[in-house]
Order: structure tokens, then C-alpha cells, then sequence
């Protein structure tokens, strides 16, 4: 590579670099206004024109907070954390490619440089629950690292699918393929649904969001962060969520492929139902408690994805159509689901009510 | 059984309330009084607790709620009251017991083994008027802080029976029941 | 000493202690549970309150049957009203004044008016411990309407000292009836939202089905009264059993539950509401014209006796003790809280439950700190 390579090369990352941030100042913006709409309220609205500058003015706050550090905190641990978690975000940018045209970097194994990115973002979970000193802190990281752990599986198997009908781990190509045949989104329904829930709850997102859930007794790892340490955290957040709706896009929607309009004009329309899909998730459901969301994962996601990787293999092999996998795999997706043992209700027998007798109104004080 | 007595049973009265006290509570000590607004029984402070256990096993007319433990302070008697209200689960009616002790020695046995929620009034009450529930299984404040105990005597905050106060402050810390269950060393201390 | 230890067979099994309060993420008022927990199982808790303790009875001890409302509002300060019915239910019976027709009537519309506000906020506050911010607003908005009429009733949107003895303060506006039938609708319609939202989600009822049942002998040991206790199935409701006011005269129904969970107590409070409309209608209807206050005595002195009122509030059986000597002021006012035995009743009803149940059972009793603690 001569020099003018690199040099282009390193600006386009300093081009993500800078506009991750930005980047989360904006969904965040976006969902503070669909979370306000749903819940019949505007939303922010006094700073700025139409509250455009609300999340300029909240990010101009935690920069100009003051920066705590807690009496029993690892020092080591408390300090590295925010950045574990932040700086593996904004590297899968560097991968995803919008356009064919606007990518920065065009590797063979963007598929797996793309899942195996964040969980070093759990590590950095970890250190932020240890290094915090506080009980709740651990049991917020030590639930979080359960569950991005455990939802990783499904993630990547739902994916596997994709992956082997494309021949190839590039993401490039995986677009590519969708461009000749169908979007894979309709050869796989059922991944595409898995990889939606457990790519928000590897991102703790409502209603996987237990282990930061504000109204329990653990805010979750990073509470005793403040300023613009929990500033880190929460962009790394929004930007992940941006990730998972353009690999949603890509893997499954057919990235930049459509008539007339431009790649990227595709691209965003793709991507922008995706991730008011997600808010909407936000502001409808409540929480999973944990056991559920393990069963969840463990006894439904889990099983359904593995089947989705050996039903997507077997037609490959023998080179069947689109319309047979989907079809067997929506009736299991649906029966797999209906079975209700993840949500651990217990049942318990219902009694018939007691009257009271009225009383006899002659009798009074 | 809580169906048939809901169902079959007619509600009690006041009148039936009224008999049922004289035959059961009057043997023990008790004194019934009909011409207030619920059936009122007197007794002194030692036969509280057969007086309790009796109207928490009656079955008709039966009590299921203690309503709650009110203390009085009749300065001018020198005595505190206790009063108690039962009510019925499934009827309308009630009973009320009521205990005057002397103010420099407010010992009263504790209901709360046949009456869980007197746990919490029977607490409130020695805070806030310096009562002394024997057999309490926590008696510690609920209300107040250590040095505001008996704030609704009427010469509070003066503190004209200061003996009251002190014998109060000697309580201590009491454990609570699991910690000397799984830290055994603090059984003892 | 291993078995001592409920939940686990481990002989080793260590426990943490963990507070849960004085500051609560969720809106029900400072109270600290201190639990012992074993993982996330709950061993022990110990409930400890008094942190809102202001002295409420002492205080209603140095004021005037006129005044009294004012401090008994700050009690429990979401059903304001529902107290001071109570209150006044018990001051009338000690100076034995009677209340005029309309002034009845204007009572319990208030005071339905009032239990439908406080279900709102607890549908609101369940739904936050439940993970889910929306039904906060969603019970809001509801309530926002009401304190509204409030405002123009009483002049005040949340403590109102209003009812007073003999009837209330002052006569509702003129346009008292059209006001309230305006809200009618909007209420129900809010109420159809909240159930929409809420009742059938999924995940809330995988959250609060077959979670913490009682059974109506448990429920009445514990002294859980009210919707908690309705939920387990014994139909018992002050309005009907012990009819004060002018209760007796409304055609509503009681609901009832089967299981006692916490998706029946839940339950319990949004049918209420549906009947709370009911009763403020018929109200509406039957309200005469008249006196807004009827006689009381020139010179307010405590008559020497006692009185004893129950009335329904929304959170459970109040009761209020009034005891005059022929002073000015009372000598003893008591106010018999529910909330101070729910919460007492959370020792035993958080054994053996997950942490994250905890918050959910916790704000399934609809307890208000400032009754419990006064």
C-alpha cells in the first residue's frame, strides 16, 4: 500500500472515530422523541427547535460533570472499563459497509470481525462491575456477562445460516448474494426474528434490560459511573444498537439493493424501521426477570437457531429453493414459541370467592 | 370453613357480641360495657392475653382483623390505656378491650403470638407512649428515634417521669431473629 | 443452624445483606427493607420505617375540629379526601351533627373521584417497578384530568381540605356537574388505554402471574385489607359491609379475585376504578340541590367520649379514633393507617421470593409511607 493509502485509510477511520458519538447523540434524540410520542407526551421540545439540541446540551452536562471516583473502587479496573466498553463499538463501524463504495476496511471475515468485536465489550462489563467496590455493581456486571454470554450463541447461529447459504463470511458478498436472489430476511424468517431479540439482549435493551433495570436495587454495572465515564457507556449503547440494526439490514434485508434510489437512501430506509422497532420495544413491554430471560435463551433461542443452521445446511447441500425452508421453519419458529416454559409461571389453582353477607340495616351506631 | 360460616351463618349483632363477651371475657376478670359504639370489655392488664387468645379462637361471633392498638394518656388518673379493636374477617361487628395501667409501670403481656399484626402496634405504641409489651419478640422503635420515645405523653417533651425514659433507653439492641440464626456468635451477645 | 437458614440446603449457604430503600428508584416513599439474600432469593427481610414520621397525631392534638383536616390530608397525601371523610365520618358521630343530602353526595363524589386518582398512581408505579416507564404517564395523564376538577372544587390539586364537619367547605361551582361528566368519558377511555397496555402484555403477566398468592385466611392473618384482600377471593368491602355515607344507595359491584396474586390485586384496582365511575354517575344523577354544610354547634368543643370510624380507602380499612375530652382541641386523634400493616406484612410475604418479585409484591400492597409512618 503507498502512503496516500494509508493516509486515506486513516482518515476514514478518524471519520467513524468522530462520528460514532455523533452518531449516538442523534438515536438517542430519536428515541427520547418515539418513547414521548408513545407515551402520548412530545418529548424533548424546549432546547433547540423541536428539541434538536437536547442531546448536544445533556452530552455538553456529562462532559462538564464531576468525575467521582468511589472510596473502594479498583482503580485499574474503574478507569479501563468505560473504554473497553466504547472503543469496541466504534471498531465494527470500521467494518460495516453502508454502500459498496463506503466502507473503510473490505475484509473476507467481516461476518465474524463483526460478532467477535463486542464481546470484548463484555470484559470491559466485568471490570466496570468489579472496579466499581459496590455489591450491586458486581451483581449488575455478573448478571449483564451471564447474559451477553448466553445470548451470544444464538446470535452467531442465527447468522451461521446466512452465512452458509452465501458461501462466504464477507459482508460484501452476503449483500451481494441478496442483490441475485431473494433478501435472506424472507428465506429466514426465524433467524432473522433470533437474531433481533438476541442481538437486544446482548445489548441489555428492553425487555432484556434486567441487569441495568433503574428500578431495581442494582442500576446495573455502571452506576457508579458519572459524567462523561457513564457518557462512554451510554454512547457505546446506542452505537451498538446502530450496529445491530445495519447488520439487521444487511444480513437480512439486503443492505444497499433496490431500484432507482441510491444505495445509502436504501440503506437508511432499511435500517431506520429496524431501530424504531427497537424503541417501540422500549416503550411497550416491561422487563424479563432473570430466570425468564435465561430460560428464554437456553430453552427457545438457542434450540430454534441450531435447527435454523442445520435446516439452512441441509438445503444448501441439496440446493432446494427459498420457499420450503421458510415455511418448515416458521411452523417449528411458531411451536418452539407458543411452549411456555421459559416464562417459569407457576400455576396455581384458582378459588371460588367468599361473600360476605350485607348486613341488616336495622342495625346501626 | 370460611365458606360455611360466610354463607350459612347470619351475621352477629351487637347484642349477640354483647352475650358472648359476658359468658367468656367476664369470667376472666373482664367487664362489659354495651352503650358505646362497639362492645367495649375492661379488663386488667394480666388477663389481656387469655382475653386475646380467646377472641382470636372464637368461631362465632369470630374476629379475624386487630384493627389496632391505641394508646391513651390520662394524665390527670396517672394511667395509660391501651385500647384494642377486633373486627370480624366476614362480618361487620366488633369488640374493643380496653387496659389502664398505673404511667410509672406500663407492663402489658404481648398478643402478638395469636395476633401476628399486634407485632407492629404493640412497637408503635411503646414508642410513642412508653409502653412495656412483656414477651415482645422485637421491642425495638419503629417510630421514633431513641431519644424521642413516649412524644405523646402529655408532659412530653417535658419530661416530667424521667425514671420512664431511662428504664427505656436500658433496652438495647435486640437481634433480629435471622442473624442469630446463621451468625451463631452473635447468639450470645 | 444450616435448616435455619429457609431456601437452601447448603450447609455453607452465605448470605448477603442487602437495603433495598430508604431511597427508592420507585415512588412509593421512603421505607428501608433490609433482606437477607442468598443469590437472588430472599431469606429474610426486615421492614423499617419511620423515616416520614412528622408527628401527624401529636400535632392534630393541638388543633381544632376545623383544622383538623389539614394535618390528617398529609397522612396519606394520595387519598387526601378518602381521609378526611373518614375523619369528619368520626368527628360528626362524636358532636352527632348531621350531614345534608347534598353535601353527602358531593362527598363521595370527591372521594370516588379521589380512589380513582390513587389507583392511577399505582398503576403507574407497579408498571415502573415492572421495567416499563409508559404506564407512569399513561396513569398520569389520568390523573391529571381529575386534579383539574380538584382545582377548581377545592382550589387545591392534591391537599385539599375540603370536607369538613357537617358537610364540606364550600359549595361546588356551578359548573361542577358539567366538568365532571366531561371527564367521565375521558377516564373510561383512559382506563380502556391503561388495560390495553398492561393487562395482557405478555411479559407483566409472566411477571405477576401465580407470583406471591394468598389465600383469604393468610391475607387476613397478615391484616392485609382492601383490594389486596379482595384479590384472595373474600368479597369483603367496607362499602358494602358497613355502609357509611350514603354508600349504601349506589348499585356498584365489588370485584373479586381468585388467586390473590399480583396480577389479581392488580386486577382488583383497575375494576374498582370501572366501579368508582359507576358510583360517580349515579352521584351525578342524584345530587339535589341544598345545604353544603349543616348545623354545627357555635362553640367547637370536643364532646366528652369517643368516636370510631372505617371507611374504605383506597389502599385498605381505615380507621379513625377520635377521642374528646371538652377541650378545643382532641385529646386523641388515631389514625389506624393500612398501609402501616402491609408494610408490616411484607416480612412475611417476601420469604422465599426473588429480589426483582420483591419490588413487584411490594408495589402490588399500594403502600403510601406517609400513612404508614404519619
Amino acid at each position: 500500500m503507498s502512503l496516500t493509502d494509508v493516509l486515506i485509510t486513516v482518515l476514514k477511520v478518524l471519520v467513524i472515530v468522530l462520528a460514532a458519538p455523533l452518531l449516538a447523540l442523534v438515536l438517542v434524540y430519536v428515541e427520547r422523541k418515539t418513547l414521548g410520542r408513545i407515551q402520548r407526551r412530545m418529548g424533548p421540545w424546549h432546547v433547540g427547535p423541536m428539541g434538536l439540541l437536547q442531546t448536544l446540551a445533556d452530552a455538553v452536562k456529562l462532559l462538564t460533570k464531576e468525575v467521582l471516583t468511589p472510596e473502594r473502587a479498583e482503580p485499574w479496573a474503574y478507569w479501563i472499563a468505560p473504554i473497553v466498553v466504547f472503543v469496541p463499538g466504534v471498531f465494527v463501524l470500521v467494518v460495516i459497509p453502508f454502500t459498496p463504495e463506503l466502507v473503510v476496511s473490505r475484509l473476507d471475515l467481516s461476518l465474524l470481525y463483526v460478532f467477535a468485536l463486542p464481546a470484548v465489550s463484555v470484559v470491559g462489563f466485568i471490570m466496570a462491575g468489579w472496579g466499581a467496590g459496590s455489591k450491586y455493581a458486581l451483581l449488575g456486571g455478573i448478571r449483564l456477562v451471564a447474559q451477553a454470554v448466553s445470548y451470544e450463541i444464538p446470535l452467531l447461529f442465527s447468522v451461521l445460516g446466512v452465512a452458509i447459504l452465501a458461501g462466504s463470511l464477507s459482508l460484501i458478498d452476503i449483500v451481494n448474494a441478496q442483490g441475485d436472489t431473494v433478501w435472506y430476511g424472507v428465506v429466514q424468517p426465524v433467524a432473522f426474528v433470533i437474531f433481533i431479540m438476541a442481538g437486544l439482549a446482548e445489548h441489555s435493551r428492553t425487555p432484556f434490560d434486567m441487569a441495568v433495570g433503574e428500578s431495581e436495587v442494582m442500576g446495573g454495572p455502571t452506576i457508579e459511573y458519572s459524567g462523561i465515564r457513564w457518557a462512554m457507556f451510554m454512547l457505546a449503547e446506542y452505537v451498538n444498537i446502530f450496529i445491530l440494526a445495519s447488520l439487521g439490514t444487511i444480513i437480512f434485508l439486503g443492505g444497499w439493493h433496490g431500484p432507482v434510489l441510491p444505495g445509502w437512501v436504501w440503506y437508511l430506509l432499511k435500517t431506520t424501521p429496524i431501530l424504531l422497532f427497537i424503541f417501540w420495544l422500549r416503550g411497550t413491554l416491561p422487563r424479563l426477570r432473570v430466570d425468564q430471560l435465561m430460560g428464554f435463551c437456553w430453552k427457545v433461542l438457542i434450540p430454534l437457531s441450531l435447527l435454523n443452521v442445520v435446516v439452512a445446511a441441509t438445503f444448501k447441500v441439496y440446493g432446494w429453493g427459498p420457499t420450503i425452508p421458510m415455511v418448515i421453519a416458521s411452523v417449528l419458529a411458531a411451536y418452539w414459541f407458543y411452549r411456555r416454559e421459559w416464562r417459569q409461571v407457576v400455576a396455581v389453582p384458582a378459588r371460588d370467592p367468599i361473600p360476605v353477607p350485607t348486613p341488616v340495616p336495622a342495625a346501626a351506631e | 370453613m370460611a365458606q360455611e360460616v360466610a354463607g350459612s351463618r347470619p351475621a352477629p349483632t351487637k347484642e349477640s357480641i354483647a352475650d358472648w363477651a359476658r359468658a367468656t371475657l367476664e369470667p376472666m376478670g373482664g367487664t362489659v360495657v354495651v352503650d358505646r359504639q362497639f362492645v367495649e370489655v375492661e379488663l386488667p392488664a394480666e388477663k389481656l392475653r387469655a382475653a386475646a387468645h380467646a377472641i382470636s379462637e372464637s368461631d362465632d361471633p369470630e374476629f379475624r382483623l386487630l384493627y389496632d392498638i391505641s394508646g391513651l394518656h390520662w394524665p390527670d388518673d396517672g394511667e395509660l390505656e391501651a385500647v384494642y379493636h377486633f373486627f370480624g374477617g366476614w362480618h361487620a361487628e366488633g369488640i374493643t378491650l380496653r387496659v389502664r395501667v398505673p404511667e410509672d409501670r406500663p407492663l402489658i403481656p404481648t398478643i402478638s403470638e395469636d395476633w401476628p399484626t399486634a407485632n407492629w402496634h404493640e412497637r408503635e405504641a411503646m414508642d410513642l407512649f412508653l409502653f412495656e409489651f412483656e414477651g415482645h419478640p422485637y421491642p425495638e422503635p419503629l417510630l421514633l428515634e431513641k431519644d424521642m420515645q413516649g412524644a405523646l405523653l402529655k408532659h412530653y417533651p417535658q419530661r416530667e417521669a424521667p425514671d420512664m425514659v431511662e428504664r427505656f433507653k436500658q433496652r438495647g439492641d435486640v437481634p433480629f431473629e435471622i442473624w442469630k440464626a446463621v451468625r451463631p456468635e452473635i447468639e450470645n451477645g | 443452624m444450616a435448616e435455619a437458614v429457609p431456601g437452601t440446603s447448603d450447609s455453607n449457604a452465605e448470605f448477603m445483606q442487602i437495603n433495598m430503600g430508604p431511597q427508592h428508584p420507585s415512588t412509593h416513599g421512603v421505607c428501608r427493607l433490609e433482606l437477607a439474600v442468598d443469590g437472588e432469593v430472599v431469606l429474610s427481610c426486615r421492614p423499617e420505617i419511620g423515616y416520614l414520621h412528622r408527628g401527624v397525631e401529636k400535632i392534630a392534638e393541638n388543633l381544632t375540629v376545623i383544622q383538623l383536616p389539614v394535618i390528617t390530608d398529609r397522612a396519606d397525601y394520595l387519598s387526601a379526601l378518602n381521609t378526611e371523610l373518614g375523619v369528619m365520618l368520626a368527628a360528626e358521630q362524636l358532636y352527632e351533627v348531621a350531614v345534608p343530602e347534598r353535601a353527602e353526595y358531593i362527598r363521595v363524589i370527591m372521594a370516588e373521584l379521589n380512589r380513582i386518582a390513587n389507583h392511577m398512581m399505582f398503576y403507574g408505579a407497579l408498571g415502573t417497578d415492572a421495567g416499563f416507564s409508559s404506564p407512569f404517564i399513561f396513569g398520569w395523564w389520568n390523573r391529571e384530568i381529575i386534579h383539574d376538577v380538584f382545582e377548581e372544587v377545592t382550589g387545591a390539586r392534591m391537599l385539599h381540605n375540603y370536607i369538613a364537619l357537617g358537610g364540606v367547605k364550600q359549595d361546588v361551582p356551578a359548573n361542577f356537574k358539567d366538568s365532571v361528566k366531561k371527564i367521565l368519558p375521558q377516564l373510561a377511555d383512559g382506563l380502556d388505554r391503561c388495560h390495553g397496555l398492561l393487562t395482557d402484555n405478555e411479559i407483566f403477566v409472566a411477571r405477576t402471574k401465580g407470583l406471591n398468592p394468598l389465600t383469604p385466611e393468610e391475607a387476613l392473618r397478615l391484616g392485609l385489607t382492601g383490594p389486596s384482600l379482595r384479590a384472595t377471593g373474600l368479597a369483603r368491602d367496607l362499602r358494602r359491609l358497613a355502609p357509611y355515607s350514603i354508600y349504601d344507595r349506589f348499585e356498584f359491584e365489588v370485584p373479586v379475585g381468585t388467586v390473590g396474586d399480583v396480577h389479581d390485586r392488580y386486577m382488583m384496582r383497575l375494576l374498582e376504578m370501572r366501579e368508582s365511575l359507576r358510583i360517580i354517575e349515579q352521584a351525578l344523577e342524584g345530587m339535589p340541590d341544598g345545604e353544603y354544610r349543616g348545623e354545627i354547634p357555635r362553640r367547637l368543643r370536643y364532646p366528652v367520649g369517643e368516636a370510631y370510624s372505617r371507611t374504605e380507602s383506597p389502599r385498605g380499612e381505615l380507621g379513625i379514633y377520635i377521642v374528646g375530652d371538652g377541650q378545643n382541641t382532641a385529646h386523641r386523634v388515631k389514625i389506624r393507617a393500612p398501609a402501616f400493616v402491609h408494610v408490616s406484612a411484607m416480612e412475611e410475604l417476601l420469604k422465599g421470593t426473588y429480589i426483582a418479585d420483591a419490588v413487584l409484591i411490594f408495589a402490588s400492597l399500594d403502600i403510601v409511607l406517609g400513612e404508614a409512618d404519619r
